[in-house]
């Protein structure tokens, strides 16, 4: 299959389990919009990029280029980031097909660290149990982003922790 | 903000609040009171209300510049969509 826009979209829609009318409502277009954009007759408007990327769970770069996330890389020190504009992503699939996103500012994780705040004391989520946000937040202070966890648990739960 | 919740009953809710009802010194003290004074509360996290005014302000200094950002976005099995965007 040629690697265009409209394959990457339909390609990812297909891996988060959303149908085209799902993508249309989230999206607040029509689903003939959504239609023409996998069939590569149309391309999204470019404001609504970075959302249909998250709703994608892949970053825009990568809906764009069909370039994939790293599994992870260490950015040269004059490229990173200040941690105030970079975000920590948690997507847990569950093994009974749940699936959860969520998308928190780093600087908040790191005074919710600082306040002494842990991952599980707030999720309950039995995978996340052993991740450790301090040596995540370390990490990235080195310079490390993209797919920094990839964890799954004995019940078939996957957690994966992406920083961007 | 956006709260969406659509369950596999047919339940629809799409609540829209203004960010600048939600992101301000009152609501970090009555988080607070409610975080310190209300038992049951999962996580049992204590915030004083500069602590809770501090996460505030860093949501609101981040929404102004990731704008659509979605904070939590929830598929269950069963069909329901919980969608959380500031």
């Amino acid at each position: 299959m040629e690697n265009t826009l409209g394959n990457r979209i339909a390609q990812f829609r297909k891996e988060k389990g959303f149908t085209q009318e799902d993508m249309a409502q989230m999206l607040d277009v029509s689903p003939q919009a959504v239609s023409k954009w996998e069939n590569d007759l149309t391309c999204p408007d470019i404001s609504l990029l970075p959302k249909l990327a998250q709703i994608l769970g892949v970053s825009v770069d990568t809906l764009l280029s069909g370039k994939t996330e790293p599994v992870a890389q260490i950015v040269p020190v004059e490229e990173r980031k200040d941690i105030k504009d970079m975000m920590l992503r948690i997507i847990v699939d569950s093994a009974e097909g749940d699936k959860v996103r969520v998308n928190l500012p780093l600087a908040l994780v790191q005074v919710a660290l600082d306040m002494g705040m842990e991952l599980p004391q707030v999720s309950g989520n039995i995978a996340l149990q052993n991740i450790d946000l301090r040596q995540i937040l370390e990490l990235v202070r080195q310079g490390a982003i993209g797919n920094l966890v990839e964890v799954e648990s004995a019940e078939g739960d996957t957690v994966r922790i992406f920083v961007e | 903000m956006r709260v969406y919740v659509n369950d596999s009953d047919g339940t629809n809710i799409n609540i829209r609040i203004p960010t600048g009802l939600l992101l301000n010194r009152l609501t970090a003290l009555i988080l607070s009171k409610v975080l310190t004074t209300v038992p049951g509360i999962p996580g049992d996290i204590k915030l004083s209300k500069e602590q809770a005014y501090l996460f505030l302000k860093i949501i609101k200094d981040f929404k102004k510049s990731h704008p659509g950002w979605r904070l939590v976005e929830v598929h269950s099995a069963d069909g329901d969509v919980v969608e959380i965007t500031l």
